[in-house]
């Protein structure tokens, strides 16, 4: 990387099914509060915060240009500039780090909202990413796609929906010790497994709910962050990649775009042995098989055997590499937003904030977000604190 | 109906598409507050403590300060045109889903307390609107705190 950046604020709400008593800009506003009180910072290009990246999506917010309520809250008419992401949050982060890399600004603000509980189905606003000749007229929407990777995944490596049911089970566990999470609580693979079928073989436990909530952070090259914070987090390396739009197109069953993505973060921050050198990591997951399936892409795991590593107990709390401390997506996230609500937890990680859920000494985290249909696009992002080795 | 056809005479295949993503917006408490006070034929906007611009209708912070509004203020019932167009292509009123009735009129408006805002005109001759002149608001009959409560605003009697 050419400059070094941190991330110096960063700040989630609380994730609710239905956040009805507030438009975007009161579910966002006081978390822009807390950013620029915390840091003191205003926005004035050039002596306070330069740019702004949002993150969010026309078609949940039902409005083109859904980053105009984000106007107010992030300095439009100072004349500054403002970028928006239309992706995961993990690329908002990763884009403000690169604008700052690259020396085009020195402090960007990101903000992400969601509210997913706006529409009346989740699913009518992803049927709309697909092209409208052939894919929609078969009804395609994320979650059946979701489904289709699921049976693709697990029928290649013949694993039973029994074993990929513990993961909502442990999601739920780890959730508990997060205040911020939604669905949270002590439940069993049984209650996974006879829970309402949604695209099989997935269910409702094992989906991420609908939800609402927004991130905020705030990001700085080096000199800045370290008079704006004690305790920056360094971006040591991200990376990203996305695979055919087309599922046809597509082995399902494994996923070469999360592999890519990873190997351009790692080899960026110095990452030669991911489950040696990670403290902790926080991976977006938005059905249970995906959990094994991302370690693999990771490289944590050969193909197949990342559920070992979850039934062994190595990504659990006291495991070798905690693997979604905060309980993750399968407790609530909305789409477009998990990578920065990942990217926030690694944060606090790192800062020794994370509370009930910390990770004992965290140096180095990992945070990963996915967009797309059955995981067509990934990013990952590579975090450190001081001891974690800035690059 | 006719097969469209290129110029060679080939049938051009369309698919005649209309996309609907049904859903909720949420009021929330400052534009709750706003349509709620519509009912009793009231407008209300916000004030910044900073600046002590007021701002209708009302927003959750001040734009300019990037500071919490300090407190709510009662409109007065009239205003004055600042400039305004009258608009004669047909566009749907998304809120009913049918056409609007054309012309119709866009006013810009200002209060006497400076808050400038705009909304509908409900006179559509350009001779008759003029900048400087005095409106007053109009109100359906039945209000249910909506923003179709407020009609529109006609020029005031001199």
């Amino acid at each position: 990387m050419l400059r070094n950046v941190a991330i110096v604020s960063a700040h989630q709400t609380k994730f609710d099914g239905n956040k009805a008593d507030e438009r975007f800009q009161e579910m966002c506003w006081p978390l822009v509060k807390k950013c620029t009180e915390e840091t003191g910072l205003a926005f004035v290009p050039g002596r306070g915060i330069d740019f702004a990246i949002t993150c969010s999506d026309d078609f949940f917010d039902q409005r083109t240009i859904s980053d105009g309520p984000m106007g107010d809250l992030v300095g439009a008419g100072r004349w500054g500039g403002e970028e928006k992401v239309a992706t995961d949050g993990a690329m908002a982060v990763l884009y403000a780090a690169a604008t700052i890399a690259s020396g085009h600004y020195d402090i960007v603000i990101v903000l992400a909202h969601a509210k997913e509980s706006q529409v009346d189905s989740r699913n009518i606003v992803t049927f709309h990413a697909f092209e409208p000749y052939y894919s929609r007229f078969l009804g395609m929407d994320y979650t059946k796609a979701l489904g289709i990777q699921a049976d693709s995944y697990l029928t290649k490596w013949g694993i039973s929906e029994e074993r990929i049911a513990a993961i909502p089970v442990r999601a739920a566990k780890n959730g508990k010790n997060n205040p911020l999470a939604l669905r949270t609580g002590d439940i069993s693979t049984a209650d996974v497994m006879k829970s309402k079928p949604i695209s099989s073989p997935i269910k409702e436990l094992d989906l991420y709910p609908v939800s609402d909530g927004a991130v905020c952070m705030i990001l700085a090259e080096e000199t800045k962050a370290r008079a704006l914070t004690d305790k920056p987090v360094w971006i040591t390396g991200y990376g990203n990649c996305y695979d055919s739009y087309f599922l046809g197109d597509r082995n399902l069953w494994e996923s070469t775009s999360l592999t890519r993505a990873a190997r351009s973060a790692y080899r960026l921050a110095g990452i030669t042995d991911p489950l040696a050198q990670l403290d902790v990591a926080e991976i977006s997951v938005q059905a249970g098989y995906q959990e094994p399936f991302w370690y693999e892409g990771l490289g944590w795991a050969e193909p197949g055997k990342g559920i070992e590593l979850f039934e062994n107990g190595d990504t659990d709390m006291k495991g070798r590499l905690p693997v979604n401390p905060s309980g993750g997506q399968l407790c609530g996230n909305p789409l477009l937003l998990s990578g920065a609500v990942r990217a926030t937890e690694c944060f606090l990680q790192l800062r020794n904030e994370a509370g009930k859920h910390q990770v004992k000494g965290a140096k180095r985290a990992l945070a990963h977000g996915v967009a797309g249909p059955a995981g067509q696009f990934h990013a990952v992002l590579i975090l450190g604190n001081d001891e974690g080795g800035k690059k | 109906m006719a097969t469209k056809t290129d110029k060679e005479g080939r049938e051009l295949v369309e698919i005649r598409y209309e996309m609907g993503i049904p859903g909720t917006f949420a009021k929330g408490p400052i534009m709750g507050y706003f349509l709620e006070k519509l009912k009793e034929k009231e407008l209300w906007g916000t004030r910044c403590g900073k600046c002590n611009n007021v701002i209708f209708p009302p927003r959750v912070l001040c734009p300019k300060c990037m500071v919490d509004m300090a407190e709510w203020v009662k409109m007065e019932d009239f205003a004055h045109i600042v400039t305004f167009d009258v608009v004669h292509f047909p566009t749907i009123n998304p809120l009913t889903g049918e056409m609007r009735p054309v012309p119709y009129t866009s006013l810009f408006m200002v209060f006497p307390n400076g808050a400038g805002f705009f909304h509908f005109g409900i006179e559509h001759d350009p001779e008759k609107i003029k900048p400087g002149k005095k409106v007053v608001p109009v109100w359906a009959d039945k209000r249910e705190g909506r923003p179709a409560d407020l009609l529109g605003w006609v020029l005031a009697e001199e």
